[in-house]
């Protein structure tokens, strides 16, 4: 996976998918980003190991503590790491 | 189970426990899985050296050595305490096996090897120790056998552990500030006259957070300051590697 990625939504979620397909050895199709992770068979280290993977790709700081919170979804860390620029007019 | 009698199963002084050939298979099997374990995180950071597996590792502070109970748990807290403060991480036997009979047959060979691992003239300051739960036993193991074999007392942190094993160097014990494993929450017994009776330096302090999320925030910035503050004041006794904890931390 290339290093600095854009930071938007679809990249995030297409990222995070990638990654737990390559993990888990599933079809990307099969990951759902509204599943929550406990749904994936990851353990702590595959947690704290993707936040670090998603710094490197993305050229940004993220907390790995996210991942290891199992009731969290692809689409909730996408939220909580984008936040749209508003133009002010 | 109060916070005391629940590390019954840990016997009061070292014992070495003389292990079959089938439980020295098993124990190996146990170091492996530990270290299968470590190399999935180090794919992504960390130098492993034997056993351990190093984080900032250019940091230029005194190295603080931590057991855990998870590898996961090493990596948020290298993160916390920052690239100059270098963390050599330690895996206890949680998880790796959930026999408590086996747990405390393996512990004190555990310690051994962990110890035997360590160079003190790597620390340009007092030794630290630390260990969190199922793992602070076996930092206290390692304290006592470096207290014994080199003659050096180093400071010893630990979370969610009411000491068993009377190590009589200087100790930090955190504690949740509701945990089932806080002796001030939930014991009959007095812990400081029992501390008093056994420990010279020691001090204590509570941490905001269940039990199991001391490595989250706000805890682990709690956890942060304690270290820090602790280390800080660990005073260097006429330049031996021996150190005075001077109390009380407030």
């Amino acid at each position: 996976m290339s290093e600095n990625l854009k930071l938007e939504p679809n990249t995030l979620r297409n990222w995070m998918k990638e990654y737990l397909a390559a993990i888990l050895g599933e079809p990307f199709e099969f990951i759902d980003p509204a599943a929550n992770f406990f749904t994936f068979d990851i353990d702590s280290i595959d947690g704290v190991t993707m936040a670090l993977e998603m710094e490197k790709a993305f050229n940004i700081e993220i907390s790995p503590e996210i991942f290891l919170d199992g009731l969290t979804t692809i689409e909730e860390v996408i939220t909580l790491l984008y936040r749209p620029v508003v133009e002010v007019k | 189970m109060d916070a005391f009698n629940r590390w019954d199963h840990i016997p009061q002084k070292l014992k070495y426990f003389e292990l079959s050939k089938d439980e020295w298979g098993q124990f190996h099997r146990v170091i492996s899985n530990i270290a299968n374990r470590r190399r999935k995180l180090e794919r992504v950071i960390g130098v492993s050296q034997g056993d351990f597996l190093i984080f900032n590792e250019k940091g230029t502070r005194s190295p603080i050595y931590w057991c855990f109970n998870d590898w996961s748990e090493a990596l948020l807290l290298a993160r916390k305490l920052g690239d100059d403060q270098p963390l050599v991480a330690m895996h206890s036997l949680y998880s790796v096996t959930k026999n408590w009979r086996t747990k405390t047959r393996f512990h004190e060979h555990l310690a051994l090897r962990y110890f035997e691992n360590i160079d003190p003239k790597n620390c340009k300051g007092p030794l630290v120790f630390g260990g969190n739960c199922q793992a602070a036993p076996l930092a206290e193991s390692i304290a006592i056998l470096t207290s014994k074999k080199l003659n050096i007392q180093p400071l010893v942190i630990t979370m969610e552990y009411v000491p068993r094993r009377q190590y009589r160097g200087p100790m930090l014990m955190l504690f949740g500030r509701e945990s089932g494993f806080n002796p001030f929450f939930n014991s009959n017994m007095e812990p400081v006259s029992i501390w008093n009776s056994s420990h010279r330096d020691f001090a204590w302090g509570f941490l905001d957070a269940c039990h199991g999320g001391y490595f989250k925030e706000p805890a682990i910035d709690q956890l942060k300051r304690y270290i820090e503050k602790t280390v800080a004041i660990f005073k260097l006794k006429e330049g031996s590697q021996s150190a005075i904890f001077v109390r009380p931390l407030d």
